[in-house]
């Protein structure tokens, strides 16, 4: 029975696993991703702030530091190849008359780290850029350079790409015993590992490439190799509605205190403003609950720093987990385990990094693991996924009604999105089973009723097309 | 491009209504409806309750709807179902698409905005809930929809956030279909819905209410596993002297249950309104209006849960039918006497329309300002020299004993009238006679 057999198996399916698996998928191997939950993206890479920051921030000479400046400049590319929204807003760290020498520091450390685009700038020119910010704040670190994406649809597009160049993806299989088959690998066929989720499959592997972020430190110990601490640190979000568009125009940073960094205000790609995260420290790294004082905790700080929030126009709240393990990103070769790489500790800004870290990752497999790895002629990076409704001009739109009707039907009245999309979303290459993700491939109940309005039929629609009862299909 | 004197987006009860009433008199009038189906929300409303005051019988949602449908068979108006408006302008063009036809080009003369409105849901300050969001957390109406369109009971162990008259119906119905509804919770001192509604949907079945009470947080990580409550402060205020309607977090404690509906309001679909850059009332959070429910652009006129949220489909229909008739007298650009319908629906009666005539070039307004214990009135504003206006208004909190005053500019008192109680679910409305010159206040006092 070697049927679920791979070269290697990159375990967990956020940003950094599906950015390695695609940098694999550009190698001649068969490879695989395994995901505990029933789509990519479902942990810290679909709750964060989406930012592509700029570098200033991480400590110089850290593999974030590397990481983040080099994945800043590739983000651009990268989400053209992969039609990924990508916006280019720049960042300010905002301050009081007080905090003038932070600034300066941030400024020289992004100057040490390779950061270009960086300006120091005063009260005019930061009313001219946030007429909204409050007027004690009088100075400012402009990162121009910084950026926002949707995260998830990052992650996504990542795993479709690298599906679309031969890897595979296998959904709810969470690994939960992992046999060493070290010493009896000739005996094996080659194979150093054998897996076991929690859904009964089995997969034999040569190579385990660990990035399975909140879980990264379980599947170390399942494995045998060396201990990863992380700790956890939940960041809380409310997500106002597209009404309040426009009350910021770039990421607006507190200044860093000892406390931490403090919470944002921020636009989505979408149009939406953000405002969070919190720090708020926690021991269950899959603990993805609200807390109510993280609310309270953000309204009382974002009030004090920009004025005409509108509390009553939020249309969310969310909370994401930060895994970290000492200050840098944990990524190394075993020494203890063979064919087995940890990619751990990834917190902020690992969307920002993910794309170098597999590019990393990619060359500690050819030089630790196979050497003898050749790159694939036709490997294909350019991702491609239907246009939405509201993207297509009026021809593209009449043509594309005419081919077929149901593009006309628009579902979720909040967002404009039409039977046709969600149907493209549901046969889209992962097959998305949940509302949720469908709502993360085309917005559909990302609007202001949440889905109050159009949740009903596309459930129908994924049940017509699972052939389940509609009471099959979850949130989740 | 097509020509149509009147076009009409929305085919729930206000747009039907409106639409058969501009038709009359030779005017072409289209309607536009997003679904494959017209009737909106009334489709997934089994339950009786409607009709009582417009057609002279209390029967189902679904019954309201069919009824109106069979007029509009019967009437020259152009129906376009499976149709959705993606650009309104100010000139009153109207591009749509269509699932028959693809690109719908229109031009019409004047606009009727029936957009209805859209469930609310918790997550702004004062009300936001915290925990997790998993498999179910349905809105109220979400879940009326699943189990009366889609033959799917949401849950067997269910609890309530809102008691007003949509949690309180849906308590009975899911009650009704087998599941048990642990609680409904209600953060005001007292019940939202209807004292009647309250009666037939929880007291009857011994289903509890908890006034002061509201969920703090909602568990579970792929199915809801239960939910935290808590007692509310009803006493606490913030600077502007509104209650903030805070939890008190130390009388925090866990009710375990599978399915949490939240019902807590409607707001309206104000997509098209401001696409067209009509100024929003920020109190009602629907479109400025004068008495005839035109917006602040000429011939832009808004009806129906779209422009303010009615106690009933009877209210509904009859301002309805009075807006029709405003918009094609004001297409036909004649100054023909308008019928009005001619029906009153007690606290909420239609507008009469008989004394005002059609807009001069330049119209002069009086505007209706009102009193902090009122969350909104339309119209907000009226042409000069129109008598007969029907002012609604909706109170912030429930009122005890108090009485409403009417004043001019000079203070002067115009109308005063008294309530015993005035509930907050509910619009009330006032009639003014008289012809008025100066601005006018609704004040309540209690
Ligand atoms: C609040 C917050 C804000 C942030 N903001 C930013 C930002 O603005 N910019 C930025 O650059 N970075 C930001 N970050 C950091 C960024 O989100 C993360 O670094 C990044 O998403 C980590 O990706 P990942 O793939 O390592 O982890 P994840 O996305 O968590 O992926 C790990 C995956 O592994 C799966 N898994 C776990 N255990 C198993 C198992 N046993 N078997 C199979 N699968 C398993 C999980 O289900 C999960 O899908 C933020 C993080 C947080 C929490």
């Amino acid at each position: 029975m070697r049927s679920k057999s791979y070269d290697v198996i990159v375990i967990g399916g956020g940003v950094v696993g599906c950015a390695i698996l695609r940098e694999l998928s550009s190698l001649n191997l068969k490879v695989a991703l395994l995901e505990k939950f029933d789509d990519v993206s479902c942990g810290a890479s679909k709750a964060n702030s989406g930012i592509i920051h700029s570098g200033y921030d991480c400590k110089p000479n850290t593999l974030k530091a590397k990481f983040c400046v080099e994945g800043n400049k590739m983000a651009q590319g990268l989400c053209h190849d992969l039609e990924v929204p990508f916006k280019n807003t720049g960042s300010l760290v905002v301050g009081r008359s007080a905090d003038l020498t932070e600034i300066k520091r941030l400024y020289n450390q992004g100057l040490e780290n390779g950061v270009s685009g960086l300006e120091i700038i005063g009260s005019a020119k930061l009313r001219e850029l946030e007429p909204n910010l409050k007027t004690d704040y009088i100075h400012a670190l402009w990162a121009k350079t910084a950026s926002i994406i949707s995260p998830y649809m990052k992650t996504i597009a990542l795993a479709e790409s690298a599906m679309q160049n031969g890897a595979k993806v296998y959904l709810n299989s969470e690994v939960v015993k992992i046999d060493n088959l070290g010493g009896l690998e000739k005996a094996q066929g080659g194979f150093k590992f054998r897996l076991h989720t929690a859904s009964n499959q089995t997969f034999y592997t040569k190579c385990i490439i660990n990035a399975a972020g909140a879980g990264a430190s379980i599947i170390n110990e399942l494995a045998g190799a060396e201990a990863l601490e992380q700790k956890y640190r939940k960041g809380d979000y409310f997500v106002s509605d597209l009404s309040e568009k426009g009350l910021v125009n770039t990421i607006i940073f507190p200044t860093p205190s000892p406390l931490g960094k403090g919470v944002l205000v921020l636009p989505t790609v979408d149009g939406n403003v953000l405002f969070g995260p919190t720090a708020i420290d926690i021991d269950d790294g899959f603990d993805t609950s609200v807390s109510r004082d993280g609310l309270d905790l953000i309204v009382a700080s974002t009030s004090q720093m920009v004025n005409n929030i509108n509390w009553d126009n939020m249309i969310r709240v969310y909370a994401g987990v930060r895994f970290i393990s000492g200050d840098d990103f944990v990524i190394e070769v075993s020494d203890k385990v063979g064919g087995f790489i940890t990619v751990g500790g990834i917190c902020s800004p690992g969307l920002t990094a993910a794309y170098p870290i597999a590019q990393y990752v990619k060359g500690l497999y050819k030089t630790h693991i196979n050497k003898k790895a050749t790159d694939k002629a036709n490997f294909n990076p350019i991702r491609k996924r239907a246009k939405y409704f509201t993207e297509m001009n009026e021809i593209e739109l009449r043509d594309r009604i005419k081919a077929n009707p149901s593009y006309a039907k628009i579902v979720c009245r909040c967002e404009t999105i039409s039977e046709g999309e969600i149907m493209d979303a549901v046969n889209s290459p992962l097959k998305p089973t949940s509302t949720d993700a469908i709502k993360r491939r085309v917005r559909a109940g990302m609007g202001s009723c949440q889905g109050a309005f159009c949740q009903a039929k596309i459930m129908a629609l994924i049940a017509k097309k699972r052939k389940v009862k509609i009471s099959k299909v979850g949130k989740k | 491009m097509k020509h149509y004197d009147i076009v009409v987006i929305g085919g729930g009860p206000a747009g039907i209504a409106a639409a058969l009433k501009a038709s009359g008199g030779g005017a072409s009038v289209a309607l536009l409806e997003r679904d494959e189906k017209l009737g909106g929300t009334l489709n997934q409303c089994m339950h009786f309750g409607f009709g009582e005051k417009y057609f002279g019988k209390n029967m189902q949602g679904t019954e309201f709807a069919k009824r109106l449908i069979r007029r509009l068979k019967k009437s020259n108006v152009s129906v376009y179902v499976n149709t959705t408006v993606i650009k309104l302008q100010k000139d009153k063009s109207v591009m749509a698409v269509c699932s028959s036809v693809g690109l719908l080009q229109l031009q019409a003369a004047a606009i009727i905005i029936a957009s209805g409105c859209i469930e609310k849901n918790v997550q702004s300050t004062s009300t936001s809930v915290a925990g997790n969001r998993p498999t179910g957390v349905y809105t109220a109406g979400l879940a009326q929809k699943l189990l009366n369109n889609y033959d799917f009971l949401v849950g067997n162990n269910i609890v309530i956030l809102g008691s007003g008259d949509i949690g309180l119906t849906m308590a009975r119905l899911l009650h009704l279909r087998g599941a048990k509804i642990i609680m409904v919770t209600e953060q005001y001192p007292y019940c939202r819905g209807s004292i009647k509604n309250k009666e037939q949907c929880l007291d009857e079945y011994n289903i509890p209410l908890l006034t002061s009470t509201t969920i703090t947080r909602i568990i579970g990580k792929s199915r809801v596993e239960g939910v935290y409550i808590a007692d509310v402060d009803t006493g606490a205020r913030d600077s502007k002297g509104n209650k903030t309607l805070k939890p008190i977090m130390a009388s925090e404690r866990f009710v375990e249950c599978d399915t949490v509906l939240l019902a807590v309001g409607l707001t309206q679909d104000n997509q098209l309104v401001q696409q067209v850059g009509l100024v929003i009332d920020k109190a009602s959070g629907g479109a400025l209006v004068d008495e005839r429910r035109q917006g602040s652009v000429e011939g832009f006129f808004i009806c129906g849960d779209g422009l303010h949220i009615h106690s009933s489909v009877d209210a509904v229909c009859f301002e309805a039918e009075d807006v029709g008739g405003f918009a094609r007298e004001y297409a036909l650009g004649g100054g023909g006497v308008v019928e009005s319908s001619g029906q009153g629906v007690g606290e909420a009666p239609q507008i009469n329309n008989q004394h005002i005539s059609t807009q001069p070039a330049k119209a002069q307004h009086i505007s209706v300002k009102t009193c902090s214990n009122l969350a909104y009135v339309v119209p907000q504003k009226i042409t000069k020299g129109a008598k007969d206006v029907y002012i609604y208004f909706r109170p912030k909190t429930q009122l005890e004993n108090v009485t409403l005053t009417v004043k001019d500019a000079k203070d002067n008192i115009l109308l005063q009238k008294e309530y015993d109680i005035l509930y907050v679910g509910k619009n009330y409305s006032v009639r003014l006679e008289q012809e008025l010159i100066e601005n006018i206040t609704l004040n309540v006092e209690c």
